[in-house]
């Protein structure tokens, strides 16, 4: 579906993309997360052939996605992230303008849509709030016929009703052999609906794959409660943070020991004891800040 | 008081400091425009280039008096007299626009980009923002007024009184005032910038032309114009103050009036409504094109309208032309008519002239809008369609192509229309066509220009405007103060043949043709290979 790699791009003096890959196969939801200004927007507008990158290759359908835009489009969806439409059209006419651009024109599809996602496609784009313009580009992305759809922040204006409409569609592609890249804010949102995740910082894809590998190679926090005092755990070298609290003795280690720890403690006499997983959100607070510190 | 204008001094400041470049620009660009003439005008008629006499039934001709305003002092036609005569409408149109920018950037636009909203929420007063505007403007104005004077003093010619520099300041800055009122005013009724920006433009020409036709039938029009009325000050001839105050006055009225509907609307809507609209796209845009043509389509016609008036009051003075022209065997003798053509075909070369750089404005508009759509983000929305960066370049090409040749049929037949209803022997609507049509290889070619620099220098489209105005400048003063040829010659109107009095040559527009289409295929390589412009 989508081949890039070794992507560079700079604006002047500013690298915005250094060496990024990226893969996504038929059927996949690829979370794309990182911090702001890390360079999601601009690797998507690579992806869509607006700007060309100064290194690497991108593939989409098997076909150079700066050469073959228009053929590639014929099959894409893109929704930016910052919907900035002409002030002088109805959203009605914006939607068939790009499903016509893409021979796409569905009829009952769109007007399904627009009905699910309360819009009121006679009013001009200029009147339009922020979430109603995004809800524009949604429309015109979903009513297309698209094996691709390439999201740039789109639930980023939507009320929490509309997100649920949102993620519903988005699941339907996937049941239907779609591909969705999806970056966003709302991790929550990602945990949902992505199976793999590609997390960027600063122009560099730090860690890629499933949501349940990556959990896997971070750390659980453990809390635990002991008859017998504790001892010497905390000058082992896989505990983390360790501190003594008034629910019991917390520390965290990284996953993969975990057994060894629960046998170190049994002869204290365990009476209380908690994994907690990380959630997404400490997963990528780790890496939005430790490891840019580390770097 | 507090809840109006709080903050207004801190804003003042800070448009003053963020504008400087702009407005300083303008000075410099308006007074070395207006001073830098002042000595062209005295080489040609001290060293007796041209006749004092003939300049002055020159003047006289009505289609001068159309174009620039009535001749004063003509007994004593001094180089003053002759440089306010010539220079002044000229003028007032130029500060009349700067007005129009400064004002528009700094309401309705801050309202459009959501800026002003940032500004409201913080502590300052609801009429801050237009406060710090007339400030900003009543300096700008101010400063013009007092530079102009100063160095039309310093370089002032035969007949250039004190006090004639004073009025002459004094009449660009009260007129500039003007302007900015009332486009204050009606940016306030617009919906949004662009349409404030349009009207604000269509005034300035409405009063020209009630100038213009005032000045040749009824003074009484003329005198309705601020545009007119400034003209009464008869500067350098008798330097009368009085027209300053009504016009003074009037632009008390407007900013009065734009103050009560500041108060009236809200932030971010105009007083005209904003009507639904389609809930279905026309059939017809379903393309580049289409859309195109949808975005500019009501510019379009609002222009095509504005050149159909133009010509029509040019038009209208045929009659009064060809009266003056054949009663008077002197005049007939001093501005050396050909003999073989009829006095309104030896006029019509001039007016094709002006009529064809007329319309290359909207034209460059037209052209220019493929930049308007990339610095909004427009753009990137249709190539992540199915459609291609050439495709997108080249719907605005045709349709300005198209429309060029509406422009220049309506120029024609606006002249021959009201001009055969006013005089007998107005030449052949077939021979206003063929005139004007000679002029579109060189409208296209400085469209030309600009799609090489939309192709290659994002963002940076304005320079043609630069070069547009040079045109102006070399064709239009530069024919009468004989500047040198060549001059006229780095222009592509240069070369456009006089017809009827010159013959058509082929070899020119085939040359000028060529040119336009090598000047696309580079632009469009140049926009093919480049990155759009992201915000
Ligand atoms: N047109 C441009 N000119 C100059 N610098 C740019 C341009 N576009 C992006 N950048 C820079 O490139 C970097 C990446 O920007 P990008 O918009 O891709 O970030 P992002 O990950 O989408 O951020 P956000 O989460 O805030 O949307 C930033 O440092 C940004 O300032
Ligand atoms: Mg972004």
């Amino acid at each position: 579906m989508l081949q890039a790699t070794n992507i560079h791009k700079n604006f002047g003096k500013v690298t915005a993309l250094d060496g990024v890959d990226l893969t996504l196969n038929e059927g996949e939801i690829l979370g794309f997360i990182g911090p702001n200004g890390a360079g999601k927007t601009t690797m998507m507008r690579i992806i869509m052939g607006v700007l060309q990158a100064d290194q690497g290759e991108t593939k989409v359908f098997g076909l150079d996605s700066w050469q073959n835009a228009v053929e590639i489009h014929q099959k894409v969806a893109y929704v930016p992230g910052d919907v900035n439409l002409w002030p002088n059209l109805t959203g009605g006419e914006v939607i068939d303008l790009f499903l016509r651009l893409k021979d796409a024109h569905q009829k009952n599809q769109k007007q399904q849509l627009i009905e699910q996602f309360e819009l009121d496609p006679t009013k001009k784009c200029r009147t339009y709030s922020k979430g109603n313009r995004q809800k524009v580009a949604l429309v015109a992305a979903f009513a297309s016929d698209a094996d691709l759809y390439v999201l740039d922040e789109p639930t980023s204006g939507l009320d929490p009703l509309m997100e649920k409409v949102f993620q519903a569609k988005v699941l339907k592609l996937a049941e239907a052999g779609k591909s969705v890249l999806l970056s966003s804010h709302i991790l929550s949102e990602v945990e949902k609906l992505c199976n793999k995740v590609s997390i960027i910082r600063e122009g560099k894809i730090i860690e890629t794959g499933t949501l349940s590998e990556m959990k896997h190679l971070t750390r659980m926090q453990v809390i635990v409660k002991t008859q017998k005092k504790l001892k010497g755990l905390h000058e082992s070298p896989y505990i983390h943070d360790y501190r003594e609290t008034s629910k019991g003795t917390s520390f965290s280690i990284n996953s993969e020991y975990i057994g060894d720890i629960v046998a170190y403690l049994t002869p204290f006499g365990i009476t209380d004891l908690q994994c907690l997983p990380p959630t997404l959100e400490e997963l990528f607070m780790s890496h939005y800040s430790e490891r840019g510190q580390s770097e | 008081m507090n809840k109006y204008i709080a903050k207004t001094r801190i804003l003042f400041l800070n448009m003053l400091r963020r504008d400087r470049l702009v407005w300083s620009l303008w000075i410099v660009a308006v007074v070395g425009f207006i001073v830098g003439l002042v000595p062209v005008f005295d080489n040609l008629l001290l060293a007796g280039e041209m006749d004092r006499l003939a300049m002055v039934e020159m003047m006289k001709n009505p289609a001068m008096i159309a174009l620039v305003g009535p001749v004063y002092g003509e007994a004593d036609y001094t180089l003053g007299a002759a440089f306010a005569n010539y220079m002044l409408v000229f003028s007032l149109l130029i500060v009349g626009v700067m007005n129009v920018f400064l004002v528009t950037r700094h309401t309705r636009l801050e309202e459009d980009t959501g800026r002003m909203e940032l500004l409201r929420a913080l502590p300052v007063g609801r009429h801050a923002n237009l406060m710090a505007t007339a400030l900003l403007t009543l300096s700008v104005n101010v400063l013009l007024a007092v530079i102009l004077t100063v160095f039309l003093y310093l370089f002032r010619g035969q007949g250039m009184s004190m006090e004639g520099c004073v009025l002459f300041g004094v009449s660009m800055g009260v007129i500039g005032i003007f302007f900015a009122a009332t486009t204050a005013f009606l940016s306030q009724i617009a919906s949004n910038n662009r349409s404030a920006l349009s009207m604000s433009i269509l005034l300035l020409l409405i009063l020209y032309v009630m100038r213009a036709v005032g000045d040749v039938w009824h003074e009484s029009l003329a005198l309705i114009s601020p545009l007119g009325l400034i003209l009464r000050t008869k500067i350098f001839v008798q330097d009368s103050w009085w027209p300053v105050l009504p016009i003074v006055a009037l632009s008390l009225v407007f900013a009065g009036l734009t103050l009560f509907l500041s108060d009236k609307r809200d932030m971010g809507s105009g007083l005209l409504p904003e009507k639904a609209g389609r809930e279905h796209g026309a059939t017809w845009l379903s393309g580049p094109f289409g859309l195109a043509f949808k975005l500019t389509k009501n510019t379009i016609i609002l222009w095509g309208v504005v050149i159909f008036m133009l010509a029509a009051m040019y038009g209208s003075v045929f009659g009064e032309l060809d009266a003056y022209l054949s009663s008077n065997a002197t005049i007939q003798a001093m501005i050396a008519m050909d003999p073989r053509f009829t006095p309104v075909e030896q006029f019509m070369v001039l007016l094709m002239m002006v009529m064809s750089i007329i319309s290359t404005v909207p034209i460059l508009a037209l052209v220019n809008r493929i930049s308007h759509e990339e610095k909004n983000g427009f753009l990137e929305l249709m190539l992540c369609q199915p459609v291609s960066k050439t495709s997108m370049i080249s719907s605005y090409l045709v349709l300005t192509l198209v429309t060029s040749v509406c422009y220049q049929f309506i120029a024609a037949f606006g002249l021959w229309s009201v001009g055969s209803m006013v005089l007998e022997t107005t030449p052949t609507l077939t021979s206003f066509i063929v005139s004007a049509f000679l002029y579109l290889p060189a409208i296209w070619v400085i469209a030309g220009m600009l799609i090489v620099i939309i192709g290659f220098l994002p963002g940076k489209s304005a320079i043609i405007y630069y070069y547009l105005g040079y045109a102006i400048v070399v064709n239009y003063i530069g024919r009468l103060i004989k500047m040198p040829e060549w001059t006229r010659k780095l222009t592509s109107y240069g070369y456009i043949p006089q017809y009827p009095l010159e013959e058509i040559s082929l070899s020119v527009h085939v040359g000028l043709l060529a040119l336009f289409v090598l000047l696309c295929a580079v632009g469009f390589y140049g926009f093919r290979k480049r990155d759009i412009l992201t915000k």
